[in-house]
Parts: structure tokens; sequence; C-alpha cells
């Protein structure tokens, strides 16, 4: 075989890691995916919709019930507060979810002595965990990818192009809060199981509790703050929520030694 | 040829020491048996050698560079393990693709030489263990390195399949350093010319196999008729009639008392494998 030939094969074998991960991760367990699309369809049908209605109820200045009735009256302004916003932790949620194959793939992986061989292989503790952490995110995109498309869409179908850029703010906000909340859930998880000793199964409720803490302020701050404001507020939350998992999975290497990841 | 040298290497888990100024230099491209009872810090000294765990303190050097100082250092090293490190969803093909994905080599040549053409297509999980453990070792062999460190490699396998990896063991030793893992002492006189021994996370021996000599020897003779009369012999339960000598020359002159009295002398053989008594006090 010639040389370039091989340069070929063996760029083959080395591209799609990250996909190769993804897809284990999503053949693992099919029920925690299953669960993440019914939650992406109610979310999709029923919240979405609702939410971007109330707001205008919640605007007691700028708009009138009669208003909303015509379904023509955008939302926003100073003085409306923030109640579409509500929609972005509940867009987090399904994502949330899928972090868990991935969780569950790498206490496999620990356990069946991949993550020993990696390590072998001359992989720090860092690449390790970024290597799950891309292929969570790979997994993130693409619902995000798909639902966003499917929520625009159903909301076009609906109301027009009244609420579409209210949509579009929600979606934006809820992808940055999902990618920072499945980063930080994912790298909390996979730290905790590093952590344990002996399998006791209590990091993936763990985690996802801490990431629940996260998304938690994304109930409370659409109904104090008003929607310009809460829009702020929210990108600042997502941000810090990035800036902390991208902090864990950086002092990685500190914070974590390679015996953890041994069977 | 290749150097690997452990200077004053100490090493452990959470800070505490299993393998204790373990000094040692291998330079020779052979089969080095590391041989030890359970427990005695054998995989823990592959596992600092293979830069999976760093070592508390001392340096491990292939030639002469330090393995924790680059992966390119380490990428010359590759370690089998207990465990057999398969993503068990796949067939065993994309398992071997997995890690030439991340390692390089080729999955093709690593099937040829296991002779794995027929397990390729099947599912890791559905393999048995033995055949889980032949494509661990088709992992190892991806892509050609100088030093291997291999920790019970034939662990699960039937004697027919041990005797074929231990075969190819040996082919590949030709230039290559491996260290090889056993407690089992037959399998490491059979695959070894050099031995290290490993007591209580210290390093009890570092010599030829050959230069280990038995302070006693125990011989076993089957025979056509009672010899305890000739020889100071007693019949264990398998039928032997055994003879304790502290040289093999006593065997020798037994067997010719023996046979001149006329009877026929169908099997003599050594009961005890002479590495036996490195596993108690006598390795110290």
């Amino acid at each position: 075989m010639t040389k370039p030939q091989n340069e070929s094969k063996n760029t083959e074998l080395r591209e799609n890691q990250v996909i190769v991960t993804a897809k284990r991760a999503l053949g693992i367990n099919k029920f925690y995916i299953a669960i993440a699309i019914i939650i992406g369809f109610g979310v999709l049908f029923f919240l979405n919709p609702t939410y971007v209605n109330l707001s205008i109820y919640s605007n007691s200045s700028n708009h009138s019930i009669n208003a909303s009735m015509d379904m023509k009256t955008p939302i926003g302004g100073n003085n409306a507060l923030g109640v579409p916003l509500l929609a972005v932790p509940f867009s987090v949620l399904p994502m949330m979810m899928l972090t868990t194959p991935m969780v569950i793939l790498f206490v496999y992986d620990k356990d069946n002595g991949v993550l020993e061989y990696l390590l072998s292989l001359g992989m720090t503790q860092r690449r390790i965990y970024t290597r799950y952490l891309k292929a969570a995110l790979l997994i993130a995109g693409a619902y995000l990818l798909i639902f966003g498309t499917l929520n625009l869409l159903y909301s076009f179908v609906q109301f027009g192009t009244t609420y579409l850029s209210t949509m579009l703010v929600i979606l934006g906000i809820g992808a940055l809060i999902a990618v920072s909340t499945v980063a930080f859930i994912i790298t909390m998880m996979m730290i905790f199981s590093s952590l344990q000793k002996s399998r006791s199964g209590g990091n993936q409720p763990l985690a996802i509790s801490l990431g629940l803490v996260g998304v938690l302020p994304g109930y409370f701050i659409p109904f104090i703050l008003s929607y310009n404001t809460a829009i702020v507020v929210e990108i600042v939350q997502g941000a810090i929520i990035a800036v902390v998992a991208l902090s864990l999975i950086l002092m990685s290497p500190r914070l974590i030694n390679r015996e953890k990841f041994l069977p | 040829m290749h150097t690997l040298e452990l200077d004053n290497v100490n090493s452990g888990y959470n800070g505490k020491p299993v393998l204790h100024n373990i000094s040692f230099t291998v330079k020779e491209s052979s089969v080095y048996v590391v041989l030890g009872p359970n427990g005695a810090g054998k995989t823990t000294l592959f596992r600092t050698i293979a830069g999976i765990i760093e070592p508390i303190s001392g340096r491990i050097l292939l030639d002469g560079k330090d393995i924790n100082s680059s992966n390119a250092v380490r990428g010359d090293i590759n370690y089998l393990s207990h465990y057999n490190a398969l993503p068990e969803e796949m067939t065993v093909y994309n398992a071997l693709r997995f890690y030439a994905g991340m390692e390089g080599g080729d999955p093709e040549k690593a099937i040829d030489l296991l002779g794995l053409h027929g397990l390729r297509d099947k599912r890791v999980s559905d393999l048995s263990q033995g055949q889980k453990k032949r494509v661990s070792i088709a992992k190892v062999f991806l892509k050609d390195r100088d030093v291997y460190l291999l920790d019970e490699p034939t662990a699960n396998l039937d004697p027919g399949l041990s005797k074929e990896i231990r075969d190819l063991i040996l082919k590949i030793s030709k230039d290559k350093l491996i260290l090889y893992s056993s407690h089992n002492l037959y399998e490491a006189t059979d695959i070894g010319m050099n031995l290290i021994l490993i007591k209580d996370g210290k390093l009890a021996l570092f010599d030829k196999i050959a230069n280990v000599r038995s302070k006693s020897y125990r011989v076993g003779i089957k025979a056509s008729k009672d010899i305890t009369k000739i020889v100071d012999a007693k019949k264990d339960s398998n039928g032997y009639y055994v003879l304790n000598v502290s040289k093999p020359k006593e065997a020798g002159l037994a067997l010719k008392k023996i046979v001149e009295k006329g009877i026929l002398v169908t099997e003599m053989r050594e009961l005890d494998n002479p590495l036996q008594e490195l596993f108690g006090d006598g390795g110290k």
C-alpha cells in the first residue's frame, strides 16, 4: 500500500472519534433518549406557545388582553416581564436527560478498563474528559438543531411571524444555557464517577441536581425582571455555568489523579 | 536495541506506595517474566511503566528519556491490562478500528496476527472470555511498539491458545522488550529467559531464569514395581514414587539403581518448578 493510501486510511480511522463516542452513548441506553424526545415535543407543542402567549398578560402597560387575541402584538419593551423566557429552563430539560447515556458510557468505560487503556496511550485526564464532553455536546447540538428548527416551524405555522423573534431569543438563550449546563453536568458526573471508590450509583442524580440548581434561576427570573433585563441576566447565568464547567475541565489533571480512572 | 531503566521507583495509589525502591535496567531484546504472588505489585509496576500512574518518586527512562516527560516516549510502550478494555457493543473489527483511530495501526494486520478472521464481524459481547482476551491482545499489537507490558496475557485462555499466544510473543520478542507478568511458574519457565521477581512491592530478584537453581528437587517416578526398598521414596496419591534429592545428579543415580534391579521406569519428572521456592522465603 502506498504512503498516500496509508495516510488516507489513517485519516479515515482517526476522524469521527467524537461521533463514535456519541453513537456509543446513544446505543448504550435508549430510555433517556426516548424521555428527552417526549419532553422535547411537550415543550414544542405546549410550553413554548403557552409561555409566549402568557407574556401578553404579564405586560400591564404596553399590551392588552385583546391584543393577545389577534396574535400580532410584539413582545418585549422595557416594562414587559420576561415571562416568555420561562420556556428556556423547560427547553433545557431534555438535554439534561440526554447527558445520562454519556455518563453511563463513561462509567462503563471506566469499569471495563477502556479509560485505563486511554491513559496508557498517553491521554491526560483532561483529554479523556473532553472526549466525552465533546460527544455529549454533539448530541445536545443535534437535539438543539432538530428541535430548534421544529420550534420555529411550529411557531411560524401557528402564529405566523409574530413570535418568531421571541422564539429565536428563547432558543438562543436556551441553547447557551443548555450547552453550558450539559457541559457542567457531564463534567460533574465524570468527576463524581472518577472519585467513587466503588459504584454507588449516586453520581447521576447528584450531578443532575446540581445542573438543576444552575437552571433554577430560569424559573424565577422571568417573573421578577423585565424582558430585556431577564435576557441579559440569563445570558450571564449561562456564561457563568460554562466558565465553571470549563474551569473544572482545565483543572481536572490537578483535581483528579490518574488512578481515579482505573477500574 | 532499547533500554528501559527504572531508577529507585516508588509508586502506588492515592499517595500510598505499593512499590518500594524498584531499580533495574533491561537492555537486551527478550521476554522478561515479572513473577510474583498475587498482590505483590506486578500490575502496579506495569501501570507505572505504562505511565498510567505517576511514580511517587524515582524515574522511568526509555532510551534515556523519562516516560512521563512526553507522550511520544509513552507512545513507544503498550500495555495489556487484566481488563479487556473492549467496547462490548461493537464488532471485533470495529473495536479494533476504534483503537486504531486513536493510536494508529491497522486492524486488518492485528486480525491476521491473532487469527481473528472468524470473529471479525461478531459483537464483542457475544464472545467467550478467551475470545475477548485474544481480541484484547490484538488491540495491543495494532501498532508496532518498542516495549510491550503484558499483564497475565494468557489468563482465561485454554492451554492450546495460551501456547499459541506465548509462541507469538516469543516471535515478536526478537527485537522488542517484553515484560510479561505471571504468577504461573510453569508458564514463566516456558516463555521467559529473564526473571524479575516482585515480592511485597520490592524487587526480590533480577536474573536469568537459567541461573535460578533449586535448593532441593522432588522427583516423581512411575515404575512397574515397588521401588521404596531400593531408593528412599514414598508413593503419592498420583501414583508417583516421590524422591527428594539435593542435586539433579542424585536423581540419575537413583534411576540407575532402579533400572539395575530390572524394574521398568515408565516416567520420571521433576514435580516442583525450580521457581516455586522463590514464592516463599527463598527469593528474599
